[in-house]
Order: structure tokens, then sequence, then C-alpha cells
């Protein structure tokens, strides 16, 4: 029999952008990674928070206004971030909740 | 294998970060690819030498949908293969066409293994046109193995950026080492190594 495929065409390459294009749509909902404590009293829910990376490979970190490093991203996204961030798009994160040491952010470039 | 450095799962492309999106993805999805084009092998061969491997384009497409719905024992029949990609794409790149050519003609005396992956990817080194990332693409594809590595360019920056690959050269003199030092770090780490290369393939081309 043929088409054992299903009529579809596999590839290794999952599906997912990633080109300059998709900056604009980006949005990146998680907990600040390493947070630290000392700052993070200091900061509330709605605050917007910096997003910047260290060099063109990262670490992506979320910095206050004042420039205090509230922790660093992990995602699953954090690739796309860096390579809009690379290509000059800006990005802050508003915070969304905190409890017991855990901040949760959505980031994106509006 | 080679000792390199673990680095921070925050910065990219070191062992750690691959070691950490590798289980981000798997938290997030199933991840199970149905890689196989075809359960013919010379059909698989014939879709790889049309590229579908590489360009999801419609006329690719076609083809092989009108190929694979002839039956092989129509398609092998003299030029109706090649009758259909032109009345199809009348610019299909010549070379491509002479490499399907010689695998009609060629086929009867390929004699191919199907159930033994190296063996199979090593015969398939002997059709024109199929180089070590193919034949390791058809063989993954069509057997499902996880013991030949589809070697593309990402992979391979990945693996020269972790340190992985120093000493080596290139792909095509290089190509079992670097399978089997990529096997062997996927082995540490604890993955699956075509899932590895596809997540690897699509951050480093994420980035570019």
């Amino acid at each position: 029999m043929s088409g054992g495929g299903g009529g579809s065409i596999p590839t290794i390459n999952r599906p997912g952008g990633g080109g300059a294009e998709d900056c604009g749509s980006l949005r990146i909902i998680t907990s600040v990674a390493s947070p630290d404590s000392d700052v993070l009293v200091d900061v509330s829910e709605g605050d917007i928070l910096n997003v910047r990376t260290l060099s063109n490979e990262g670490p992506v970190i979320i910095e206050t206004p004042d420039g205090r490093v509230v922790g660093s991203v992990l995602s699953r996204e954090m690739i796309r971030l860096i390579s809009c961030i690379n290509n000059g798009i800006e990005f802050n994160a508003v915070v969304n909740s905190i409890s017991d040491g855990r901040c949760v952010i959505e980031i994106s470039s509006e | 294998m080679k000792r390199i450095s673990w680095g921070s799962c925050e910065t990219l492309f070191t062992p750690a970060y691959w070691k950490l999106q590798y289980h981000l993805d798997h938290a997030e999805e199933d991840f199970s690819i149905n890689h196989r084009l075809s359960d013919c092998i010379y059909e698989e061969i014939v879709g790889c030498m049309l590229g579908l491997y590489e360009f999801q384009c419609e006329y690719r497409t076609e083809i092989f949908y009108r190929i694979t719905h002839m039956g092989s024992k129509n398609w092998f029949r003299g030029n109706t293969v090649l009758n259909l990609i032109l009345s199809i794409f009348p610019k299909f790149p010549t070379k491509r066409m002479q490499y399907i050519t010689e695998l009609i003609s060629d086929k009867d005396s390929l004699h191919l293994t199907i159930d033994d992956d190296l063996k199979l990817r090593s015969q398939l080194l002997q059709v024109n046109g199929i180089g070590w990332k193919n034949a390791s693409w058809i063989t993954r594809n069509f057997l499902d193995s996880e013991k030949v590595v589809v070697l593309d360019s990402n992979v391979i920056k990945a693996c020269f950026k972790m340190g992985l690959y120093e000493g080596l050269k290139n792909r095509s003199s290089d190509y079992l080492r670097m399978e089997e030092t990529f096997i062997e770090f996927c082995r540490i780490l604890d993955v699956i190594p075509s899932k590895m290369c596809s997540i690897m393939n699509d951050h480093v081309r994420t980035l570019k």
C-alpha cells in the first residue's frame, strides 16, 4: 500500500515562526526564573518591567525601571524572544501576579 | 566523548539549554511525528528526491500524491514518472530528474534491506543523488530509526557551538563520527536523538 504518511508531509521541523514578522504577536506568560527576593518586595501587580538580553545569546533578564534585576526568563519561546530582541524589537513585561515569591509576568512588544 | 561545559540553561545553545528546551517541549506536547511518506521504500526515496523533506510546496506534493496513487508497478514503467513530473512542473530541476530516472532504471539491482537501519542507509548511499544526510533522512523516516541521525547544517552548527565537534571538519568527511558523538550526547542527556535534532534545527533556524 502506498501513501502510509496519511497524506501529510512529515518534517523534522516543528511548525512555528521565529521570523521578525512574528515578533508583534509574540506573547509569553511565565514566572520570573531565579527571582531576587530583595528586588521582588518592591514589585507590584500591574507594574511594567524592562526586558533585555545581556548578550545576543541571552540570558533574558527582567529589570525594574530603575535597573534592578528581578530575575530571568526560561521559556520554550525564549529563542523567539531573543531573536526578536536581536532584531531591534523592544519588549516589556507586565506583572500579572505575585505570591509566595512567585512572580508571573506577561511579556509582549506592546 | 569529548568533555564539554554544561553551561547555563539561560544561555542559548549550551547543553543545559538543550536539555531544558527538550524538557519544555515534552511538557507541552506529545511530539510524536509520523516521519514516513510512504510504505514503499522506493516511493520514500522518490519523495526525498522530489525535495519533499525540505520543501512543502504544492507541486511537489501533487507529484508525490499522483505517484503514490499509481501503485509502484505502474510508476516503475518507462517514463511514467518523468512525464508526470513534467506535466505538473515543466521546470523541475534537471539534476533531480536525472536522479529519479537512474533510481527507476537501477532499482532492481539495489536490493534494499528494510529491516536493518544501518544496512539500509549504507545501501542508500550507493544511489546516485543520495549523500549521508539524505540516506539518513530516508532511513530515519522509513524505519523510524534512532540509530541514524539527520545531521543538517543547523544541527551541526549547534554541535560545533557546544564544542561537541571540535577537531571534526564537515559532514562529508566526518558524518559517522558526528553521528556517533551526537547519539552519545543524547544518551547522556537522556533524550531521543530525532527529537533533539528537531528542536536544535528549529531553534538554530529561528535565530538566523
